[in-house]
């Protein structure tokens, strides 16, 4: 009993650390995007405003357009994308998983190979570009992420362990069909596989920066994490390259605030905090509740 | 059995794609010479890769810039702005994946003009000097366009700007001028230390009466005046490692004795707001590259009063010519034509001021002649990028700089003193390349905190040093000398 005790104590005072460890930039960030831009230069960083202003939010929301443009980007691609993105890698891995499918060795060996070898940067370009003219669409943003070969593998193993194959024997006894038995029994028990598969793709595709880099040059369809990608990297070009840029003293001087690009920080943050809770729900279900009985 | 019979399907497969890939390559048209007097008949769209900040209204300056152009060279003009976060990576992709575009920006440091020359990226303009590019070719100082040169050939025109680079104070007037200081007597950093420990003293507001980033410390005003050429040479000709000089010692001890002194701020490793904290007047004095004009560009609505005054001669080095460059791609379907646009940006005034400053009434109103004042939130502005465009000296000025400022330019470029080693180009194979790269990993580790004074120096730099002995610098500096010793023996014919 006291043993119990104490161990909860001590796993009490770990977890409470770790929580502080994650929490406290968060809460830093929030602070410093509702600091004044002076005050932060006179004062450092601080976990309470300095002097409260929210000069940054301003600042960011000048022109809505832009910010508002990129969070509906953001947001159909992420809900798009996941969704589109986690059906075709159950349904391809549920195909894998299935022992009496004929061509599940050679669909294996494919996803596989393609697991440990790509062509590189160079050819995946080509062919997005070439072959199916993404350049400056959002399916660009999109399409190269759909099939997830490593998800792949996870999720088959997971049908394999956790749907049981009397299941499906007793689907088909009753006369159901492939699709039927697909969606009405075996995606119920499959769950909390597909949801730890959604919540992962729901986060690559928000905090995507790397395909709008590549593929995105009109303005109207940058995302929410390019903006802010866009913004550091810039600050950190002109700090690197100031040499080279003599003459680029404007933008020198046009580097948006500390808190500008905390604000930025929070504004990208904010939704996809929301998501979380929601799949949480499942994962917890979905560990407790079995599929046979007796 | 069954797994053999497939690899060799995979194998066969990716031959197959490999073959295909490669039939599919340069598939260039040959060049269609063309009549400078006259307009070609068939129109060509150029495609025209910019780095800038991306303007919404880029519209309305295609439309203008394809009006104008309809009836000179037959061309319509598509402008794709990238910021400098995107620019590198998209190019170089674009670049490797041999896809079409027109013209583009280029530098050394930035798209690695010199590889991706010598890859074969970009059309050699030589030919075009004495023919579509002649006017352009007359705007520039004498050997400039050698600076531009990668192994003999022409791959990029310069933008005509300041050629030359200088190092000088620019420093708070009002504070200056209240307590006497002429700042012009003071040549390095350790002249100033007293007036420096004066203003500390006397003026509360500026805790920290100087500050610095790694390009603008003590090292660079050693490296610049003693002209320690970027790979390393010493003026007389022999290579070294600059990180073993007594000058590079010397400097990064008077940074670190300024940052214990508490002269420069203690996040100064990490800070990357050292201007902002300039013009918030909280700063008294700072290193930086200048020109005519700098702190009138640099602090143009400032509440204080700023000067600059030069410590370094003017150098023409080797960012002379390759500093900001526009190159033709290697992948466009007309090189001459955009050699026709690119001579026409370079020497007509309309031309060059619509894509940098927009249409008159919409994005700007003329003041005089060559003055301009911007229209706030007009959707376009590309002043700024200006010295990425074509020839600044075409550009017309806004109200916040001095009138003279191009005269001054010129003067600046005329007095600029010339060296013989901004020619120098390192020809570098896959094994010293990976060399180069061992050795500048090591440097990104020490330099940046030693130059800045956020270390000791007594300890840090033989550390230093011996890191980069692991990794082989004194090969290095063996296989630079020779080809150095190379360049100069062809420099002498």
């Amino acid at each position: 009993m006291l043993a119990e005790k104490k161990s909860n104590l001590i796993l009490n005072i770990i977890f409470a650390i770790m929580f502080v460890v994650t929490v406290f930039p968060i809460l830093l960030t929030i602070s410093i995007s509702l600091t004044d831009s002076r005050a932060i230069m006179d004062h450092g960083y601080s976990i309470w405003p300095e002097t409260f202003s929210t000069e940054a939010y301003r600042y960011i929301f000048k022109t809505p357009e832009t910010i508002l443009r990129a969070y509906a980007v953001t947001i159909f691609v992420t809900v798009v994308g996941a969704t589109l993105s986690t059906l075709i890698i159950s349904l391809y891995s549920y195909a894998l998983s299935r022992k009496d499918f004929k061509g599940r060795k050679v669909l294996t060996f494919y996803v596989f190979i393609t697991m440990l070898f790509n062509g590189g940067t160079v050819a995946w370009y080509i062919v997005c570009t070439s072959l199916y003219h993404l350049s400056n669409t959002v399916w660009s943003m999109i399409l190269p992420y759909l099939m997830n070969t490593w998800y792949i593998i996870i999720m088959r193993t997971f049908f394999q362990t956790s749907v049981p194959v009397s299941i499906i024997e007793s689907g088909k006894l009753d006369g159901a069909g492939e699709w039927r038995i697909f969606f009405e029994l075996v995606i119920p028990i499959a769950v909390p596989g597909i949801a730890t598969i959604a919540l992962f793709q729901t986060l690559n595709y928000w905090n995507d920066w790397w395909l709008p880099i590549m593929f995105i040059v009109k303005p109207e369809l940058y995302n929410l994490q390019f903006l802010l990608q866009r913004m550091m990297q810039n600050i950190q070009q002109l700090n690197e390259n100031a040499k080279y840029m003599a003459n680029a003293s404007e933008q020198l001087m046009n580097v948006p605030t500390d808190g500008a690009r905390m604000a930025l920080c929070i504004v990208a943050m904010g939704p996809i905090l929301i998501v979380y809770p929601f799949f949480q729900k499942y994962f917890i279900q979905g560990l407790t509740i079995g599929s046979i009985k007796g | 059995m069954k797994m053999k019979k497939w690899l060799s399907f995979l194998l066969a497969a990716v031959l197959a794609a490999l073959c295909l890939a490669g039939c599919g390559g340069n598939q260039n048209s040959a060049v269609v010479e063309e009549d400078m007097n006259q307009c070609p008949e068939d129109s060509y769209e150029i495609n025209w890769y910019l780095m800038a900040e991306p303007q919404s209204d880029v519209h309305s300056i295609e439309a203008a810039l394809n009006d104008y152009l309809k009836d000179k060279i037959n061309v319509t003009v598509k402008i794709n702005c990238l910021s400098s976060a995107q620019y590198g990576q998209k190019m170089n992709t674009m670049i490797n994946a041999n896809e079409y575009f027109d013209l583009c920006f280029a530098a050394r440091w930035m798209l690695d003009y010199v590889n991706n020359a010598r890859a074969g990226a970009f059309v050699a303009l030589d030919d075009y000097l004495d023919s579509y590019l002649k006017d352009t070719a007359a705007g520039y100082n004498e050997g400039i366009l050698d600076c531009s040169r990668v192994d003999g050939t022409l791959y990029a025109l310069p933008v005509n700007k300041e050629m030359a680079t200088q190092y000088g104070w620019i420093y708070r007037k009002d504070i200056a001028d209240k307590y006497n200081i002429d700042m012009s007597q003071y040549k390095s950093f350790e002249d100033l230390e007293p007036v420096l420990a004066m203003i500390k003293e006397n003026e509360p507001e500026m805790n920290y009466p100087i500050d610095w980033s790694i390009d603008t410390a003590p090292f660079t005003l050693y490296q610049s005046e003693n002209f320690i050429f970027k790979d390393g040479t010493y003026p007389d000709d022999t290579v070294m490692n600059i990180f073993g000089t007594p000058e590079f010692k010397q400097a990064c001890e008077t940074a670190r004795d300024f940052y214990e002194k508490g002269y420069v701020r203690s996040d100064v490793l990490t800070a990357t707001d050292q201007l902002q904290r300039m013009k918030e007047g909280k700063t008294f004095v700072m290193l930086q590259p200048i020109k005519p004009g700098k702190v009138q560009e640099l602090f143009k609505d400032s509440t204080y009063q700023f000067a600059q005054t030069g410590v370094t001669q003017p150098m023409i080095d080797y960012l002379a010519g390759t500093g900001s460059m526009q190159a033709i791609s290697a992948t466009s379907k007309n090189p001459v034509r955009v050699a026709r646009f690119l001579n026409i940006l370079n020497t007509d005034p309309y031309v060059k001021n619509l894509v940098i400053h927009g249409i008159e009434g919409k994005h700007y109103t003329k003041i005089d002649e060559k003055t301009v004042e911007p229209i706030e939130n007009s959707g376009y502005d590309l002043y700024a990028d200006s010295w990425t465009i074509g020839n600044v000296f075409l550009d017309y000025l806004t109200t916040a700089e001095e009138p003279d400022k191009l005269e001054q330019l010129k003067q600046f470029n005329a007095e600029a003193k010339d060296s013989r080693v901004n020619k120098f180009l390192l020809e570098a194979n896959d094994d010293v390349e990976q060399r180069q790269a061992e050795i500048s990993n090591v440097i990104d580790k020490y330099k940046k905190q030693l130059v800045v004074g956020a270390v000791d120096p007594e300890t840090t730099i033989p550390e230093f040093l011996e890191q980069l002995d692991v990794v082989g610098v004194q090969e290095q500096i063996q296989y630079n000398q020779e080809q150095y010793d190379a360049y100069l023996k062809t420099l002498e014919q």
